[in-house]
């Protein structure tokens, strides 16, 4: 616990001295201003020259108690239009799964580096939602149609 | 150009190298560096290093050295090898050094015998203290001899001080060089460990070298090469801290503080210091922050500073302003406690530096950064402090504050539209941090931070100062989240809300610029809170947004907030629903009213609908809104009925596409009555999810029994009239999947709902509908129809869940019957499986019951298809279906009967489905998933073992890797295992097995 907590301040400081361009991310606060590190709020920019360009979707991550040794769940609020992407709005991504990719020295600035790379980098074999998925794997035309009312509906 | 021939000579080999520094092309260059490269790999490389070493040309001696840097790193070199390897590099260094070489040669030797020194560090392991005592006597020994010999070795200090200059500046860079390199290496690894412990007894001798050049040889090369050392070995210590290190260079720090007053060392110890200040706080000493501290209190410093604050952000003026945030951050907790400090004001200074934030000021972002955390800490201790102490950071932070709300004013918009989109998102992401250490303050200073922003706010208005009343207006908006709900605040609020600000921003829309008043509308939405307490203030704000919504900079936001505010007062505005009909009404005649807009604003005034607590009120002002939207729904009807095409200029296409998106030339009819289906339809979404009962409201434990009164018949006249929309568009636009998937979503809108309403459609219409024929996405249909089994089941129409899956069942299984392929539509494989699932563990007396008896036979071949299949989803779902299945259990007898027959019947099957998906069918991130059936099968079923068995000695096995045992003993652990989790481990490793090893991570 106190592990989690110390790693998290060290996020937070490197995060304010180095951001990746266009993104934001901060721990909540509650009603009275009290900050909980262990659950931050970031917006996530479609990448330049991307049929995701324009978008700022926002997503939540949770930090569970064992992080940095199990890794936080990025979760996008509402959930998002993407082939990777639970109908919960949970992220499928090799490097935010305990038993695939992560690392505890994987940072926050890493992890939505990643998130909007995948984005417009889908990964086809590990489809989280249906409709997306299909689309993308069948009907690019559509799938990118959806996709720009996606970006239309999250301007930041 | 020809392949060059090997170099027979050294000259052929002179006249390569040369090459290589004259104009060729890229090609050419590339070969001469291939021939030179076997050359120097070859076993004449080391002939071939000393025959150019000792050449003129300086080129050519780099080539040299470099040449022994490839053999050492390449060559396998005994002890005595690379003893008289190690005595020749330095005799050609004191050559060198000797006859005048350039830089690059001596710099290339040093860096030769550093790549000895991590390769044979034990052959010289005080290779500092060696390379000394050579360069002093101006020949090249091994030092362990010479003690060994029983002679006297001087003391390094002596050493050091009989160097000549050049000397010096050989040694020094050695010892650079030493700290990068080995810092490249692991030092966890165990063939690295003995050599960074030998690195460390080698700082003693580097920081006794290091002291002399900075305190002895003021102005000469050496000492700025020594600063740059010094930095070298700061950075391996960042990496590789230990208490030695720190001993032996912290008697640096001081010297080195004081050379940064000059102007040629400057650059490198502002670095030097700053990086240590940022990184590795532990080499400094209470001392050394003293000096520090005296340091920023000179003159130097405030002319350094002063400059800084005059807009002077050249690469060296800034780096000064980092120095000052890094010490800042270093001394956060002494300065906390002197909030009155002279360095802490310097420090607020530096948030009032001159120019625009990013775009010009560099270090504003810096220093806000070092005031947010210095925020965030002091705001843990607010309840600890003595008063004096509270009144005075509190004094501190408000001139922050104050310094923050003037950075983020934004510039006229000329001077905005000049700078570039780095500097434009740069300049947003500043203001986002204000907004963000501005709540950090609220903790601290309470509602003071909000009265004060609030009159800023009123002064911008005043005095008509629209960029400091738009950022006194950002400020207020971002402690929206921080104020508590109880109205504690509103006092403050109304003195802002009650002003003429509205008024002003209404009527002078040629007045006030598009962005403050963006802002200032931004801040209703912020507030909702505020006027659902404070109701006499609501019309003039919905009236403001109204109006601002036909602006194409505000409309976004605009219906945003419109949407938040009646949703969220809808309670407060039920009395005025008429106009704001009337208000949506007279947007609509806007033709280029964005189709999103629109929803938002529909779903509004439908949100307004849902609380008008009078039944025929409700649905009279429905019907008005539903007749509104009707009208697109008759358009375009007609225009698909007609067969034609449209001139672009028509208001039909305006309506039917966003300005963005308008075609320049005639498009079909069909095309734009497709637009406008969807957009009619979108709104109907809109309106149906406004109309949902808001999350907070009280649910009705007696539903159950409210649901059998008489339907209202309007109601079931309204409800008629919105599935005849539907029907008609699903069957005219039965190809437009767009439609289609919109159409369902409306539906599922209603599928939550308690209350009876427009969108609460009776179950048996829901079913009717669903199950009518779809050309064209039916696989939505499916989904829908799943949901809307899991609402009956947790709703209050209960009663009506058999009914429904009795109907579904049978279509859905009739659909997938109709497909050749379940790859042909995945989607709807997935789907149904997903239903049959829920209808079996929800009624398996339905579900087992089923007639014809061949239809749920064809449901389980087909979810054993999934289950072979490569489609992710539909497989993942068939596991699920089969996970139920294995644990199915009904109340009555007779159903459990057929499930145990089917069982029976099924289990080898299903087992040799599964055991030959994780017998290397399967893809590696299927495989927990696929563990979930085998794990329920092995607890509850007697004939698992035989079933299993049977599976892996089937012929059509995958994989021939696994003998008969290995089989057998797989069996045998997860048999033993009993369902537990570690079932899955057993599974993956057998998989991983049956692959063969190759395949470990490939998939």
């Amino acid at each position: 616990m106190a592990l989690c907590q110390m790693r998290l301040g060290e996020e937070r400081k490197q995060w304010r001295k180095d951001h990746p361009f266009g993104f934001w991310a901060r721990p909540v606060k509650d009603k009275n201003g009290v900050m909980d590190l262990k659950t931050w709020e970031c917006g996530i920019p479609g990448k330049e020259k991307t049929i995701w360009e324009g978008g700022m979707f926002k997503m939540t991550m949770s930090f569970p108690d064992e992080y940095p040794t199990k890794p936080p769940k990025c979760k996008f609020t509402p959930p998002l239009f993407h082939p990777n992407v639970y109908p919960s709005g949970t992220v499928c991504l090799s490097i935010l799964n305990e038993e695939e990719g992560w690392k505890p020295a994987i940072t926050v600035k890493q992890i939505v580096l990643g998130v909007q790379d995948l984005l417009d980098n889908p990964n086809p074999e590990s489809p989280a939602q249906a409709e997306a998925y299909n689309l993308f794997k069948k009907d690019r035309v559509e799938y990118e149609r959806r996709v720009r009312r996606v970006v239309r509906e999250n301007q930041p | 150009m020809d392949e060059i021939p090997m170099p027979t000579s050294l000259q052929e080999v002179e006249r390569l190298v040369k090459t290589l520094y004259e104009p060729n092309s890229a090609q050419t260059i590339f070969q001469v560096q291939e021939v030179l490269q076997r050359l120097q790999k070859s076993p004449e490389g080391w002939q071939l290093a000393e025959g150019l070493l000792s050449r003129p040309d300086d080129n050519l001696k780099f080539f040299g050295a470099l040449t022994i840097i490839v053999k050492l790193n390449t060559d396998e070199i005994d002890n005595d090898g690379a003893r008289s390897i190690l005595q020749n590099i330095i005799a050609f260094l004191l050559e060198s050094l000797d006859n005048g070489s350039g830089a690059i040669v001596i710099r290339k030797l040093c860096s030769a015998l550093v790549t000895h020194f991590i390769h044979f560090s034990h052959l010289w392991p005080s290779c500092v203290r060696n390379l000394l005592y050579c360069l002093q006597l101006n020949e090249s020994v091994a030092i362990q001899d010479v003690i060994q010999s029983g002679k006297n070795v001087p003391p390094v200090a002596g050493m050091i001080a009989a160097l000549n200059l050049q000397m010096t500046v050989a040694a020094t860079w050695f010892a650079t060089s030493l700290a990068e390199e080995v810092a490249k290496t692991d030092a966890k690894s165990t063939k690295y460990i003995n050599l960074h412990e030998r690195l460390l007894e080698n700082s003693q001798d580097v920081a006794a070298l290091l002291a002399y050049s900075i305190s002895n040889l003021a102005g000469s090369p050496a000492q700025k090469e020594s600063i740059g050392c010094f930095q070298a070995w700061v950075m391996y210590g960042q990496r590789v801290p230990t208490a030695q290190l720190i001993t032996s260079l912290r008697p640096l720090i001081q010297p080195a503080i004081k050379c940064i007053a000059f102007s040629a060392l400057y650059e490198t110890t502002v670095e030097l210091l700053t990086d240590a200040l940022n990184n590795w706080t532990n080499i400094f000493a209470h001392e050394d922050y003293k000096a520090l501290y005296s340091l920023f209190e000179s003159d130097w410093s405030r002319e350094r500073y002063q400059r800084l604050l005059q807009g002077d952000f050249d690469f060296d003026s800034v780096q000064f302003g980092l120095f000052m945030v890094a010490f800042g951050s270093a001394q956060i907790s002494d300065l906390m406690e002197t909030p009155n400090s002279a360095f802490l004001e310097a420090l607020v200074g530096l948030l009032s530096a001159q120019g625009y934030a990013v775009a010009e000021d560099k270090i504003f972002v810096p220093a806000l950064e070092f005031w947010s955390e210095f925020v965030e800490t002091v705001g843990d201790e607010v309840d600890s402090g003595s008063a004096d102490w509270k009144m005075q950071t509190l004094s501190t932070i408000m001139q922050v504050v104050s310094h923050c709300w003037r950075k983020i004013q934004y510039p006229p918009i000329s001077d905005f539209s000049s700078w570039d989109s780095t500097e434009r998102i740069g300049f947003g992401d500043a203001r986002k941090d204000v907004a963000d250490l501005l709540q950090s303050v609220y903790t601290f200073s309470g509602k003071q931070l909000l009265s004060l922003f609030a009159d800023l706010t009123l002064q911008g208005l005043s005095s008509m100062a629209w960029a400091e009343l738009e950022a006194a207006a950002f400020c207020l908006g971002s402690l929206s989240d921080c104020i508590p709900d109880d109205g504690a605040c509103d006092d403050d609020l109304t003195t802002v809300f009650g002003s003429p600000l509205f008024e002003l921003l209404r009527e002078g829309r040629s007045t006030v610029p598009v962005r403050a008043r963006q802002t200032c509308l931004s801040l209703i939405e912020r507030y909702t809170d505020y006027f659902e307490r404070r109701a006499e203030f609501l019309p003039a704000a919905l009236n403001l947004l109204f109006t601002a919504v036909n602006e194409q900079h505000l409309a976004g936001p605009s219906a945003k907030s419109i949407y938040k505010l009646c949703s969220s007062c809808r309670g407060l505005l039920t009395s005025e629903v008429d106009a704001f009909l009337d208000q949506y009404a007279s947007l609509r005649t806007n033709p280029n009213l964005d189709s999103l807009i629109e929803e938002k604003i529909a779903g509004a005034v439908a949100s307004i609908i849902q609380a008008i607590p009078e039944e025929s009120r409700r649905f009279d002002a429905f019907r008005r809104l539903l007749l509104l939207i009707a009208t697109d729904v008759e358009q375009c009807l007609q225009l698909k009925a007609y067969d034609g095409t449209v001139d672009p200029n028509d208001p039909v296409v305006l309506r039917a596409y966003d300005t963005s998106q308008r075609p320049e030339v005639p498009v079909a009819s069909s095309e734009v009555s497709s637009q406008i289906a969807v957009r009619a339809l979108r709104c109907l979404l809109g309106t149906s999810r406004g109309l949902q009962a808001p999350s907070e409201s009280l649910i009705d434990l007696e539903a159950e029994a409210k649901a059998a009164l008489p339907v209202n018949p309007d109601l079931e006249q309204i409800q008629k009239s919105i599935i005849g929309i539907l029907d008609r568009l699903k069957n005219t636009f039965a190809e437009s999947s767009e439609t289609l998937g919109v159409i369902c979503s409306i539906l599922r809108a209603g599928f939550s709902e308690t209350e009876p309403g427009p969108f609460v459609f009776p179950p048996q219409m829901v079913t009717d509908f669903l199950t009518s024929p779809w050309q064209n996405r039916v696989a939505s249909a499916v989904y829908t129809a799943n949901v809307f089994v899991s609402s009956l089941h947790n709703g209050s129409n209960k009663n009506q869940e058999a009914e429904a899956i009795s109907q579904f069942l049978p279509w859905a299984i009739s659909l997938i019957q109709q497909l050749a392929d379940p790859a042909d539509d995945p989607e709807l494989a997935q789907y149904v499986i997903e239903l049959a699932q829920q209808a079996m563990t929800k009624r398996p007396d339905i579900f087992m019951q089923l007639q014809p008896t061949s239809s749920l036979e064809y449901l389980f071949m087909f979810s054993i298809r999934l289950l072979n299949g490569s489609e992710p989803l539909p497989k993942f779902a068939a596991a699920d279906f089969w996970t139920s299945f294995i644990t199915l259990r009904a109340p009555d007898e007779c159903t459990n009967t057929a499930i145990n027959s089917a069982s029976t019947h099924l289990g080898p099957i299903l087992s040799k489905s599964l055991i030959h998906n994780v017998g290397g069918n399967a893809s590696r991130s299927e495989l927990d998933k696929l563990s979930d059936p085998l794990k329920k099968m092995v607890v509850q079923h007697v004939n698992a073992r035989h079933w299993l068995e049977a599976a892996l000695g089937d012929a059509a096995f995958p994989s021939t890797k696994v003998s008969s045992d290995d089989k057998a003993l797989f069996l045998k652990k997860i048999l033993n295992l009993r369902g537990s989790r570690a079932t899955n481990q057993v599974i993956r490793e057998f998989w991983l097995s049956c692959r063969g090893s190759d395949f470990a991570y490939a998939s």
